[in-house]
């Protein structure tokens, strides 16, 4: 049977620990897991237990001490330094719960910065982009001029822009209230799917979780 | 409660040891510098003070001729005959030898127990008053001395070097003073009820006591010189403190915000930090003095050397330790600490209790200093420009030079941001206009330093070029002037009729260099005669301005030279008549640039000098001869006159001599302008070092998107070197307004000279060397701990728990 839907996300027997002053600190004790291509998957599960660390495993940001990612075709293990820079410019879009816009950058200049640095600067998409994302007014401000929402609304703007075949959003409305984290989530939604893309997203919430296609729940350092 | 809250503030100096390093380092730098230049001009002071007092007998009352001739013998009979306890001083210059003299003719027997000096002249009178003389000298001075006389020589602690006092009737014979006084000093108690001075002797005048020492009014701006480049030098040591401070306050908001919502109140929170800035402070200022001593200590050789070559002025090489250096050196480091910490307590002490840090607040706030700094500084320039056109004088001077300075540093981060901002426009890709972008963003932080830096390098620009300018004309002037091709000293008029009958027919020509001093235009001066007949004046003598038959006229007697110091500061002009001594007027018809020589000097025809002054001593001759032969004719002089070697000198030892006494004068300049330059440099430092801990969360989100670390170091490095060339880049220009106010204004009233200005590229290019290595060594410790940061650390940035 001929899949649909490739596979562009496969997480093998994932293992990290961190070696703190108290000792060992095993995070991930094996996880497994895939996501396909266009998916949305909700990563859930109490704070400290680990969904940060996977996510930045997955980016190809930090290396796992043993098992296998292997994301766009990539075994990220396998990869060197240039390797790794390529990947994550290329093949990954990443939404941080604190924003992490460039401040030197206006708007504008942060949301073509991270396209015309995976070579796929498109100037029609920008446009359609920002209009759906409603900050076509705010292109010439600087970050700390905006509020967190339209902060976060950029931060969208400049991942999707660069047209990631897979989006890692870690808490991006956790800095937002209710309303504005619903409304942001929304928009996050829809442009991912109209973009193609596949989206990993952690959050505590049961309720933005169930908006999403599947739900994969992290305890104890593995997926249950 | 205090002293918990003090241990908390304290812990963070365990913690950024580096940034304790870098405060105490800066704060003692900057005060080493200004308390070694203050100790400097303290020492020549009081050497001064003490030269005055011993030689001149300053804290007495003197009585001097009105005219300037000399008082008669008449007159002191006159004045102690009503009972006036007045003494006679006959002084002068002698050779002995090679070895000229200031001659100090005192009467022990009448001279006030109160002026300096004496003590030990009156303990061995009988064989300082009887023949052949005693003559009272320095250990240095009675060095040379020896061979050179027969008299007595008797070593004294208070004689400065240079000078010597022996009995008033030796001086008159030595001097040929044939009876006539210098100068009367007047004892501090006498009868009271005295005729007064005017009316027994008109043809003299009082000048009180306490008059300033002639050289240290000559020296003074030399001393200003030095005051103002100590003073750069502690300003720019103040932009490390400054920012030190600054960083250790914003890591600290946090404590800060803590302490006080554990209940420490804001006065207390802000009397505690008071303390510890003082505290350190103290430490610093502690840590400069003693550095200061070494500065000084290294540095007072050079002066010595200096002074005595451009002035004649004496300073021991050593220095004594001054009570005073301790307090002031604590002061200075005090208030440079209250100065550059003033903006830090200010924002504590208005912080408000809740709100989150918000550092890009703080740097907008500083975008609109940066718009502020560059509308006071173009003010600054203006002035600078309207001062060096309509004003004049040595003050207006500084002052052009200050608000240059100051203006530059001003104008330099706008004028950054405005080339960046360019820069950022006409970039095409995502990292250059990143780079350009975020290089703007960094600007606040680093103007301070760049702003030094850009003062430390005009500095030795402007006074490289200005070093250079002079050396350059200094040495063709040399070349001109020192055009005889060997100079011999008779060692007493005798020899000196016998080297006149045998020189003639061993060379081509013989130049006599008799001179006499005496009072021109209210200043003492030398007055030279010249054989203007002979071509090597017509040919070789630079002469700046000047009739078109002027050496005619000197020879003739119609007309004297005037040298260039004298003619600016009497306002000369050709054709104005001087009045030489001894009732000879004479006009002036030509003026000769005269460097390395504060004082006055005319020239006249040799005949009419020996004619008018007949009691000229004629001991020195330059002497015209193939200059392969110079050698020959020294060697069969020796055998001839025997005289000693240091009695011939050759063209080429003299212009030596002349270029070591030449690159002393500036050696001080230069050393300081070394230090100020690595004071800039480590001002970078500290604050690229207070940087790259702020830059992670700037440059983590462009790593996270693809950019190795590597690369972003890459960046970081090119990122200083394109501030550190820019900054060079505008150094130059302000470099070269600085020389030519120096060249034009400073040196004019300091010096008494005027200079071309040349510009000498190559020096620029060195300068650039330098300061790239400096660069790349400030860029190399922040740069290899971002290059080896771990991505855990960069991760951080991203974490929810902030
Ligand atoms: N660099 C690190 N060094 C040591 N411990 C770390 C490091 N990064 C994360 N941790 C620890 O790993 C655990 C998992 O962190 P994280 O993945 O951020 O959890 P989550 O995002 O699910 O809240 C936490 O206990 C955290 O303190
Ligand atoms: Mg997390």
């Amino acid at each position: 049977m001929i899949d649909p839907r490739p596979m562009l996300l496969s997480i093998r027997n994932v293992k990290k620990s961190y070696t703190t002053a108290e000792g060992r600190l095993e995070i991930l004790r094996g996880i497994d897991f895939d996501l396909d291509a266009g998916e949305s998957v909700a990563l859930t599960g109490e704070s400290g237990s680990g969904k940060s660390t996977l996510l930045h495993l997955a980016a190809g940001l930090d290396h796992a001490d043993g098992g296998e990612i292997v994301s766009s075709g990539h075994a990220l293990a396998d990869l060197d330094d240039k390797g790794r820079a390529e990947y994550r410019r290329t093949s990954v879009g990443l939404v941080f719960q604190q924003f992490n816009l460039i401040p030197s950058l206006d708007v504008g200049a942060n949301i073509s910065f991270h396209a015309k640095l995976a070579g796929r600067y498109d100037p029609r998409w920008e446009q359609e982009l920002v209009t759906l994302l409603g900050i076509k007014m705010l292109l010439s401000r600087y970050p700390e001029q905006l509020s967190g929402g339209q902060q976060q609304r950029v931060a969208i703007g400049r991942t999707l822009a660069a047209k990631p075949p897979l989006v890692l959003a870690d808490e991006p409305t956790g800095n937002l209230d209710e309303a504005t984290g619903d409304a942001v989530l929304a928009l996050m939604l829809s442009l991912t799917k109209s973009a193609g893309a596949a989206l990993l997203l952690v959050t505590h919430s049961s309720r933005l979780a169930a908006a999403l296609d599947r739900r994969v729940h992290l305890r104890g350092g593995k997926v249950v | 409660m205090r002293w918990t809250a003090a241990t908390a503030l304290l812990s963070h100096w365990r913690r950024h040891p580096l940034q304790l390093v870098t405060l105490l380092f800066g704060l003692s730098l900057a005060t080493a510098l200004w308390s070694g230049v203050q100790a400097i001009n303290a020492e020549a002071r009081a050497s001064y003070a003490r030269a005055a007092s011993v030689l001149d007998q300053n804290e007495l009352t003197q009585l001097v001729p009105r005219d300037g001739d000399g008082i008669p013998q008449g007159t002191y009979a006159r004045l102690r005959r009503a009972g006036w306890d007045v003494s006679p001083v006959s002084e002068g210059e002698y050779r002995f030898g090679a070895v000229r003299l200031r001659i100090i003719g005192v009467d022990p027997l009448t001279m006030p127990a109160t002026a300096g000096g004496f003590e030990e002249a009156t303990s061995d009178l009988t064989a300082f008053i009887s023949e052949p003389g005693m003559l009272m000298v320095s250990q240095a001075t009675a060095l040379r001395l020896e061979g050179n006389t027969d008299m007595r020589l008797k070593v004294s602690v208070d004689v400065p070097d240079g000078a010597g006092f022996v009995d008033i009737s030796i001086a008159d014979r030595l001097l040929k003073k044939q009876g006539e006084l210098t100068r009367l000093v007047v004892a501090a108690d006498q009868r009271p009820d005295l005729p007064s001075i005017d009316s027994l002797a008109p043809e003299i005048v009082v000048q009180p006591p306490g008059e300033r020492p002639d050289v240290a009014q000559l020296t003074d701006s030399f001393h200003l010189n030095l005051t103002a480049f100590g003073f750069l030098a502690f300003a720019v040591g103040l932009f490390i403190v400054y920012a030190a401070i600054g960083l250790a306050f914003d890591q600290r908001r946090a404590t800060f915000r803590t302490l006080r919502s554990l209940g420490l109140s804001l006065s207390s929170l802000t009397l505690l930090l008071i303390t510890e800035l003082l505290a350190l402070a103290f430490l610093a200022g502690l840590i400069g003095v003693v550095m200061g001593y070494f500065v000084a200590s290294f540095l007072l050789p050079g002066v010595a050397a200096t002074l005595q070559g451009l002035y004649g002025a004496s300073v021991p090489g050593t220095l004594s330790i001054r009570p005073e250096w301790w307090a002031t050196g604590l002061g200075i480091a005090i208030a440079g600490t209250i100065v550059s910490s003033a903006q830090g307590l200010w924002r504590v002490y208005r912080m408000p209790l809740l709100t989150a840090a918000q550092p890009r607040a703080w740097a907008r706030a500083s975008a609109n200093g940066i718009r502020l700094q560059l509308l006071m500084g173009s003010g600054l320039l203006l002035a600078s420009v309207l001062l060096a056109t309509f004003g004049d004088g040595l003050a207006v001077g500084f002052a052009v030079l200050g608000s240059l300075l100051l203006g530059s540093a001003l104008v330099l981060p706008g004028v950054l941001a405005g080339g960046l901002v360019i820069m950022q426009r006409r970039s095409s890709g995502a990292l250059a206009g990143w780079f350009w972008a975020d290089t703007r963003q960094q600007l606040p932080a680093l103007s301070l330093a760049l702003m030094a830096l850009l003062l430390a390098l005009a500095a030795n620009v402007g006074v490289g070029t200005m070093v250079s300018s002079f050396r350059l004309t200094f040495i063709g002037w040399l070349d001109q002037r020192l055009a005889a091709e060997l100079y011999v000293t008779a060692r007493n008029e005798e020899e000196a009729a016998r080297l006149r009958a045998w020189l003639p027919n061993h060379s081509i020509s013989v130049l006599p260099i008799w001179s006499v001093e005496g009072e021109v235009l209210g200043e003492r001066l030398q007055i030279f005669g010249a054989a203007a007949n002979d071509p090597t004046y017509r040919d070789n003598w630079p002469l700046l301005s000047g009739t078109a038959d002027v050496w005619d006229r000197v020879a003739m007697g119609q007309g004297a030279l005037a040298n260039e110091q004298l003619w600016r500061r009497k306002g000369l002009a050709i054709g104005n008549t001087l009045a030489l001594p001894g009732g000879w007027s004479i006009p002036v018809v030509g003026v000769y640039s005269d460097y390395g020589n504060p004082k006055g000097q005319v020239i006249v025809g040799i005949d009419s000098l020996t004619e008018r002054y007949p009691d000229v001593s004629k001991l020195r001759y330059g002497v015209r001869i193939a200059p392969a032969k110079a050698a020959a004719l020294q060697e069969s002089l020796t055998a001839e006159f025997g005289l000693p070697a240091e009695n011939i000198v050759d063209q080429a030892s003299l212009k030596r001599q002349s270029r070591a006494v030449f690159d002393q004068t500036f050696a001080v300049t230069g050393a300081l302008n070394v230090f100020t330059l690595g004071v800039a440099g480590f001002a970078m430092f500290s604050s690229l070092l207070t940087l790259s801990g702020i830059r992670l969360p700037q440059l983590a989100p462009v790593w996270a998107m693809g950019i190795r670390r590597r690369d972003l170091a890459m960046l970081e490095v090119l990122r200083t070197l394109v501030l550190w060339l820019a900054t060079f880049a505008a150094a130059i220009p302000v470099g070269l307004a600085l020389a030519w106010v120096l060249l034009t204004i400073v040196n004019v009233e300091a010096f008494g000279w005027r200079l071309p200005m040349r510009i000498f590229p190559m020096d620029w290019l060195i300068l650039g060397l330098v300061a790239l290595a400096a660069a790349i060594l400030s860029v190399f410790i922040p740069l290899r701990r971002l290059a080896t940061i771990g991505p855990a650390e960069l991760l951080r940035v991203f974490a929810n728990e902030r």
